[in-house]
Formats: structure tokens, sequence, C-alpha cells
């Protein structure tokens, strides 16, 4: 979990909240991105996952990004997963169909 | 162009057809069934409604004209037969027909046709490989003795050149080309997915996770190659 700093919430003392920088989210995304442009698939994995788990909401580009690092690797089913995960949560996800529709029967 | 005559409307024989048309062929197609000739005659040049098992009816459809013909009536072994040796008797040069065992590939082939293709045969074969062997994309018999394998390069060779993976000095394999999957920019700034094919790839090309391997080699030598992933 990544912290920004701990502050003082509601005037009761000790209770300390965690707040996430959404900067910091996507400068995971962006990591992500990195590596798999880079065709390192292993990294962009991990890299995207910790995007995913640091996020409250879910991000269906991440799910694309790792559809795609997971493609390249010719790990199909959990490519599908995640392309069928984007689309869970943009129905209207373009590139995610057309992924999804090229590894129909792989 | 070619000149090519399709005897048979089935599923295997009107994708031939349809597809030799595409390719530029003049194709004549040739079905006992009116209303199946009759829906393809909008694809290709010529569409007969004839009985392909008398030879006066192939004469009339002009078949002596054609050089090449692709015989599939299904499993009518009885039909291949007549019409393989009609086809011959009419001079056809080259006469590919269809068959679905051993047994009837003999027998056409002492009849005359010049390939005899076993296309459920194949197809089971590639199936059965790839479910038995998901990392095995295609499979090709080149000969009794070669083949071409489409494979998911084996964790040995990852990360190495291909001169270091020892394809060819330990395996004995030629890698024809290498299919990748590359994750690019497009046009729009969208992060996509783009496949390229390295043809002949040089000696010192590195071979990374999720390559896709187009071998060409003896079978044995496949084998022992196939064995690397497990």
């Amino acid at each position: 979990m990544i912290w920004r700093g701990l502050r003082n919430s509601g005037g009761e003392k000790g209770i300390m909240e965690k707040e996430i920088d959404p900067g910091i989210l996507d400068d995971l995304k962006e990591v992500g991105r990195f590596y798999l442009l880079h065709q390192r698939f292993k990294e962009a994995i991990e890299s995207l996952k910790k995007a995913d788990e640091s996020s409250d909401v879910p991000d269906p580009e991440i799910y694309y990004l790792l559809g795609m690092a997971y493609e390249s690797i010719r790990n199909y089913e959990e490519a599908r997963n995640y392309y069928e995960k984007a689309l869970q949560y943009d129905k209207d996800f373009a590139l995610a169909k057309e992924r999804l529709e090229k590894i129909v029967g792989k | 162009m070619k000149d090519v005559v399709v005897i048979g409307l089935g599923a295997f024989g009107s994708t031939v057809a349809l597809e030799l048309a595409k390719r530029g062929c003049n194709v004549l197609v040739i079905d006992r069934d009116e209303e199946q000739v009759e829906a393809f005659s909008q694809y290709v040049v010529n569409a007969v409604t004839a009985d392909a098992t008398d030879p006066r009816a192939l004469k009339e459809a002009g078949v002596e004209n054609f050089k090449i013909a692709v015989v599939s009536v299904g499993e009518d072994i009885a039909s291949s037969i007549l019409i393989t040796m009609n086809l011959k008797e009419l001079g056809v040069d080259y006469v590919v027909t269809k068959a679905t065992t051993e047994l009837q590939g003999r027998i056409l082939r002492k009849i005359g046709a010049d390939k005899v293709i076993f296309p459920e045969r194949d197809i089971a074969l590639r199936t059965a490989e790839s479910i038995a062997n998901p990392s095995i994309f295609d499979y090709i018999e080149l000969s009794p003795s070669y083949g071409i394998i489409e494979i998911v390069a084996p964790p040995q060779v990852i990360g190495k050149t291909l001169r270091e993976s020892q394809i060819r000095s330990k395996y004995g394999l030629n890698l024809i080309a290498i299919k990748r999957e590359v994750p690019i920019i497009d046009e729009g700034g969208k992060t996509v997915l783009s496949e390229e094919i390295i043809v002949s790839p040089a000696g010192d090309e590195k071979l990374i996770e999720g390559d896709v391997l187009v071998l060409i080699g003896k079978y044995d030598d496949l084998e022992r190659f196939k064995k690397l992933r497990r």
C-alpha cells in the first residue's frame, strides 16, 4: 500500500487515515505500459497488478494492458480473463473487444 | 490465371471453389444439386448442374479444357472413383481427390488421382497435437520424414540469441520465422498489439518470452525439441 502521509482526522487524536495519491497510481500504470512497450512482460504484469491493487475504482485500461501482456506471452487464458474484465467495466471498450475476438479459439 | 474445375459443393468443395475464385482462378463448379449450383453461380465464372459420374455430362460441361480438377463428393467412394477416372480419361492433367480413409486413398491413387487429400485426418492430427501440447500452434507434414511446427519458444531458449539457443547445432532444426506480438503505440496514441513476423532471423536475434518459432526439420528432431517445454 502506498501512503502519502498521515494526518489527523475529525479532531479525534490518534486516528489516522491513509490517503493514496492518485498520481502514484497513474505512475504505476505508466510504468506497466513502459515495460509492456519494451517487451518486458513479467515486469509489466507486476506493475499493472500493483496499479490494480492500489486502485479503489477498477480501471478498464489496466485490465486491457494486462490482457495484452498476457497475450504477448501466449497465455491466452489470462489474456481472455483480463479483456473480459476490461469489458465488464467498460462495455464499449472497442480495443479490448477487438483483442478478445482475435484470440477466439486460441 | 489457372482454370480449375471443382466437383462436389459440400463444405469442403465450396470453400475450395470460393477461395480459388477469390485468388483470381477461373473456376467451374459441378454438382448434382441444382439449388446448390444456383446459389453458387454468382461467385464463380461457371456453375453447372450435372452428374459427374457420367463422362458425357463432364464432356458437355467442358471439363476437357481444364488442366486441374478437385473432386470432393463426400463419403461416396464409388462416385469419387468414377469421377476421378472420367477426369483422367478426359485428359485433365492434375486431379486432386478427397478421401476419408487410407484404403480409399490407395484405390484413388491406383486409378490415377495425382493427389489424394485427407482433410479430416489432417485436421484431426493437428487438433490432437494442439490439445496434447498447447504450446504447439500448428503442425504440417511435408514428407514422411520432414515437417514444420509452430511452437511457443521453450524457457530454455528465452533470453538467448538464436545462435546461443543452439536450435540448429544441437537440435538440427532450421528456424524459418519468428512470430511475435509487439505492443506499440498506434497513430491515435493508443497502446495496441501488432504481430511482427521475422523471416529468416539472423543469428544475433534475441528470443523473447511468447515468441512463436516456426521450425522445419526431421520429425525425430522436432520431437526432441517439443519435449523441451514439458
